[in-house]
């Protein structure tokens, strides 16, 4: 393998790349990063099992000459060793070459690498995705879909498919489902184009996390891919791949009800400061439980009372309350986490009882819905 | 490890290789197997060779091609897809058996089946193994685990009960000795470490090791002072045994080693023909055994396991040491 | 209360006499003057006896011992079922007697406990007064009682000990070195059998021994209870009788002893269940809730182990219960021979205080309880919030027909 590339763009791949890699991994060619070499183009691979990033750098892009391959080749190289090298080479032209027994040569102005490589064969083969399932969304919807739901995932293995988001893509929606047990989050998307097969993934939430770190926060399309082995964001020329939870998910449809008994309407806003309120006098081993009682005249209140600590009581005017009277208690950060992820607007919370649970939504459509199991007390 | 053939482990051991073999040409992979065999019994190369044969993308005749990229990688330690955990001190600990179910919660990097090994897995402390457990109970996945033990007894029955039993023969005495043999080791240390240990690796190191050959010099030189008399075996405690064992471990093997001294002798006085483990020393066994009884042979033996015992007691050793040189003089009249 | 703490206290230990077995005679005299038993189930020829009269004493007949053999040494034997509920009037009744006197009453258990007498009566006069006690419970209730007279607890229960049935012994400090040190280790209270022979591998065999060992190497070998143990051989215990001590009820648990060894889980899965139904009983009776739940297995040869688990919300109900239970035996039950069966709830809290973060998984059972829950509120809401959760807690009696002797639910009787 032999070849010439632009120190720059170079650098600019491996910022990408070198996001996937971790010194953790128990699979010792993933502490290094695969460098493939075609007539057309370079492509960099970094993974840390969980998720995998790809960096493709084309031979020529807007007439401007970025790599000159002289003899296609693959190798690994250490991931971080070639980083801190790359980073400190004296100019902006970069020659590469590989010979026997893997021996890689990089030369950039006066300065002379010799690295040992490692056999590109070892490296993990990466599932050939069919683009025929595709679908697009915009990075910056696809970014606010992960902040909507992936909070709401488990953080406990004791069952692992619920430290992912279930995606699904059903009617012609895409529909995004996290849930601890405790709460749910669900974020529903109509797209264009989305394939008319239903099909559904559970993606690890720390996947997503690390998705939203590469996105920006423009219109770019993004494709997806979900195959039943490993789900696929593609870019421009950035592939995220990451591997998906076993198991079944399980039917959070049935949760939601389909009729209320008591409905209110509130600024989702003054709610959120009611409940940081009085969670101040919540203690935290009893769940952090606030109190949410109907009144009179479109009103509630939200109390809290800690025999040792003491008590706080605040009423809120509220647009509308309709229904049953209702008494019911709850984690005060799973609300505020469900409004902060419904972010400020007018807010409708829709009860079916007090050991029900409940949702809440922002007044103008169910896009965002959140739902939340109250806390027993007695 | 050596690198063995098929055919090399298919003569070590032919049972449990027809048994794998057929298991995967009848494609009938469980979700789980207990391979269990002392040192020296293949254990970890046969586990190797059915890994390598699951994944093997060319196999022939039940046997991995060895040269495919999923069989090189199984060996490098590279394929995605294939985990191992060992134990960490004593135990296999809990971070351990969570690290491998996070990995097995999820689809594979690569498709197909996973698999994963445990090693050592009596030595699963009971909070791992019940969170090993509930996996095993309800695999996600195409799964195959793994576990070798060299003694199944001291795993948790809960998991015992789940797997298939793959057990391993022991490899014999005689062969051992006559490998050795073949390999220029005397008779007389073949005979010895073949008593000490059934890893032919293990027998073939301690035969060139010369720290063992001090030790097999150091207790002899005791079992000729306990039949001198007992202040010459005080002497021989105080001068020679107790500078040269200083650990514990090196103090069990020295016991040991005592131990077959006397068993050889018991040997020796009931059939002059039988197997030693101290060939060179034949002529006085035979000598001594004409001169003592069964009934103190048998006091000595039992000396000398109670201070084995004593000493994973911790006693104090040189008390530990004299009192059994007291014990050995048993029965005999002093003069 | 910092005052008590001072010198010269005077602490009676009341211990009733072969308390069972003196109520059943008390209940029916006919019984009187013969060789009388409890056992846990007269009729399973393994179970053991709970107590037994001194007439059965005298024939060599002993507490714990097998019912086939006791018969075997005594064939007139009479054995009877416990009845936990008449024991449990019995004992009230004692404690009412006790309270005459003095609010510093503490129970320990169903038939023992404390009272500081210190502001009542000065030097001799606590024999009198004690004597007064004893022949009061004799007179009214026909129960026999031992008294013991001391500067505190320890040397108090010590001295109930001495004489029985009917004794009143007292017992000073000096006195100590003289009465128990020449004892082995195992007859000093507080020292369980695994303790002693602790002690005996420490080459510490007589209470004396521990009374002059050094404190440091106590601490070391056994830790804090070592030191408290020295103490205790020393004669010096500086524990206040605390009425209150019956509110700290921090678990909850029952065990059986099992007429024949069990070693199919389907049969020590029917007896977890009947525990934990038990259990999960009590709990209710004493509207309590709790955040460990373990499990104790005694297998034929004696060996005990247990094995618990915490969880963050606070658990009461059976199936709850059962659950865990079941799942920690699975885990830690090989297959031996079990002898004794036990499940504990503890880490225990007031249900009111408790808060159940509800699941997906969950929630569909607690919303059956919605009705009831409306109602409450309604009613709350109607005529006052303290009425009705103490109405409610009323509501519920405890229940007495649990089969374990170590039952402390009488303790509840003494609440209010």
């Amino acid at each position: 393998m032999k070849f010439d590339i632009m120190r720059d763009r170079l650098l600019d791949g491996l910022n990408d790349v070198m996001k996937a890699v971790s010194s953790k991994t128990t699979i010792p060619i993933l502490t290094g990063i695969k460098i493939d070499v075609s007539e057309e183009g370079m492509r960099l691979t970094g993974s840390d099992a969980d998720i995998t990033i790809q960096t493709y750098i084309p031979v020529e892009e807007n007439g401007e000459q970025l790599i000159n391959v002289e003899k296609p080749g693959s190798i690994v190289l250490q991931a971080k060793m070639f980083n801190e090298i790359v980073r400190k080479l004296p100019t902006n032209d970069v020659e590469f070459e590989v010979s026997e027994k893997f021996q890689t040569r990089i030369r950039s102005g006066k300065s002379d690498f010799h690295l040992i490589g490692l056999d590109s064969t070892e490296y993990p083969l990466l599932p050939e995705l069919s683009e025929d399932n595709q679908f697009t969304v915009p990075a910056d919807l696809l970014k606010s879909i992960i902040r909507e739901t992936v909070f709401a995932v488990s953080t406990s293995e004791s069952r692992p498919v619920l430290t992912g988001v279930h995606w699904q893509i059903k009617d012609g929606e895409l529909v995004c489902v996290a849930t601890d047990s405790h709460r749910l989050a669900r974020r529903k998307v109509t797209l264009e184009h989305l394939p008319s097969e239903q099909s559904s993934v559970v993606v690890p939430g720390k996947s997503l996390t690390e998705l939203s770190k590469i996105l920006n926060d423009a219109t770019t399309p993004v494709d997806i891919v979900m195959t039943n082995q490993q789900v696929l964001f593609k870019t421009n020329d950035v592939l995220f791949f990451s591997r998906l939870l076993e198991g079944n998910y399980p039917d959070t449809s049935r949760l939601i009800p389909e009729e209320y008994k008591t409905d209110v309407t509130v600024n989702g806003r003054s709610l959120l400061q009611a409940i940081d309120r009085a969670s101040l006098l919540a203690r935290e081993d009893r769940n952090n439980v606030v109190r949410f009682t109907t009144m009179q005249d479109d009103t509630i209140e939200i109390s809290s009372n800690s025999p040792e600590v003491g008590k706080v009581e605040e009423q809120i005017q509220v647009s509308s309350l309709v229904g049953e009277e209702l008494k019911i208690s709850f984690s005060a950060k799973y609300m505020m986490d469900a409004l902060k992820a419904i972010d400020g607007q007018d807010v409708v919370i829709q009860f079916t009882g007090a050991m029900r649970p409940f949702i809440i939504r922002s007044v103008h459509d169910d896009a965002i819905l959140q739902l939340i199991l109250p806390v027993r007390t007695y | 490890m050596m690198v063995q053939t098929a055919e090399e482990l298919l003569k070590l051991q032919p049972v449990v290789m027809k048994q794998l073999q057929t298991i995967f040409d009848k494609k009938r992979l469980g979700h789980a197997y207990i391979f269990e065999g002392g040192k020296g019994s293949g254990t970890e190369a046969i586990m190797h060779f059915f890994v390598q044969l699951m994944f093997c993308e060319e196999p022939r005749k039940n046997v991995p091609c060895e040269t495919c990229r999923n069989c090189q990688r199984i060996k490098s330690g590279n394929h995605p897809n294939f985990h191992q955990i060992y134990p960490d001190g004593q135990f296999i600990k809990v971070a351990a058996i969570e690290a491998l179910l996070h990995e097995m919660n999820k689809t594979g990097l690569e498709a197909g089946r996973k698999v994963y090994v445990v090693h050592e897995a009596d030595r699963l402390n009971p909070q791992s193994a019940n969170k090993l457990l509930k996996f095993l109970e309800e695999p996600e996945g195409i799964v195959t685990a793994i576990f070798i033990t060299d003694n199944i007894n001291a795993m948790l029955s809960t998991i015992r009960s789940r797997c298939q039993h793959i057990k391993f023969q022991g490899i014999s005495k005689d062969t051992m000795i006559k490998e050795l043999v073949a390999e220029g080791i005397t008779l007389s240390m073949a005979a010895t470490v073949s008593m000490v240990t059934s890893d032919l690796e293990e027998a073939f190191s301690l035969s060139k090791d010369d720290e063992f050959a001090q030790a097999r010099k150091t207790v002899l030189k005791l079992v000729e002072a306990t039949f001198t008399n007992v202040h010459e075996s005080m002497l021989s405690v105080h001068e020679d045994w107790l500078p040269l064992f200083k650990e514990k471990e090196q103090m069990e093997l020295a016991l040991d080693l005592l131990l077959f001294a006397f068993r050889d002798i018991v040997a020796i006085k009931a059939n002059p023909e039988a197997v030693c483990t101290y060939p060179d020393w034949l002529s006085y066994w035979k000598k001594v055994a004409l001169q003592t009884t069964y009934a103190r042979l048998s006091t000595q033996l039992q000396a000398i396991l109670q201070a084995r015992q004593q000493l994973q007691r911790n006693m104090n050793r040189t008390l530990m040491m004299e009192q059994l040189m007291l014990n050995l003089q048993e029965g005999k009249s002093f003069v | 209360m910092a005052e008590r703490k001072q010198k010269g206290r005077i602490i009676f230990h009341i211990d009733m006499n072969c308390f069972y077995a003196s109520v059943e005679q008390a209940h029916d005299p006919t019984l009187k003057g013969k060789a009388i038993a409890i056992a846990g189930n007269p009729k399973e020829r393994r179970g053991i006896l709970v107590t037994c009269s001194y007439e059965a004493r005298a024939k060599g007949v002993y507490t714990t011992m097998a019912v086939w053999e006791a018969k075997r040494k005594c064939p007139e034997l009479i054995l009877l079922p416990p009845n936990f509920e008449r024991y449990r009037i019995a004992s009230k009744a004692i404690f009412d007697i006790l309270r005459t006197y003095t609010e510093l009453v503490e129970p320990v258990s169903i038939d023992e406990g404390y009272i500081d007498v210190t502001e009542l009566v000065k030097g001799r006069e606590a024999i009198e007064l004690a004597e007064t006690i004893q022949k009061r419970i004799l007179n009214e209730l026909d129960l026999p009682s031992s008294i013991g007279i001391a500067p505190n607890k320890f040397l108090a229960k010590t001295a109930s000990d001495m004489k029985k049935p009917m004794g009143i012994t007292v017992l000073r400090k000096r006195e100590l070195p003289n009465i128990l040190w020449s004892l082995p280790v195992i007859e000093m209270h507080g020292v369980g059998e695994s303790t002693a022979k602790k002690l005996n591998e420490l080459k510490i065999n007589t209470i004396g021994d521990l009374a002059q060992a050094s404190e440091a190497f106590l601490k070391s070998n056994l830790g804090k209870n070592g030191a408290r143990l020295k103490d205790r051989a020393n004669g010096i215990d500086n524990r206040e009788v605390d009425p209150n001590s019956i509110y700290d009820t921090k678990s909850v648990g029952n065990s059986t002893t099992l007429p024949i060894d069990l070693v199919e889980w389907d049969e020590v899965r029917k007896t977890i269940d009947g525990l934990c139904e038990r259990v999960a009983k009590r709990l209710s009776a004493k509207n309590l809730a709790g955040h460990t739940v373990s499990i104790q297995i005694r297998d034929a040869d004696w060996h005990n182990s247990s094995r618990s688990k915490t969880f963050s919300n606070a658990i009461y109900k059976k199936s709850d219960i059962l659950e865990i239970a079941l799942d920690l035996t699975k885990k830690h039950w090989h297959g031996e021979p079990v002898r004794l069966l036990g499940v504990t709830v503890s880490n225990v809290i007031d249900r009111k205080e408790t808060a159940e973060q509800l699941s997906i998984f969950n929630y569909e059972q607690h919303a059956k309880e919605e009705p009831i829950i409306q109602v409450v509120e309604q009613l709350q809401k109607k005529f006052g919030k303290e009425i009705i959760s103490k109405g409610m807690k009323e509501k519920k009696k405890p229940n007495y027909e649990s089969q374990t002797s170590f039952s402390k639910d009488f303790l509840e009787d003494h609440k209010d």
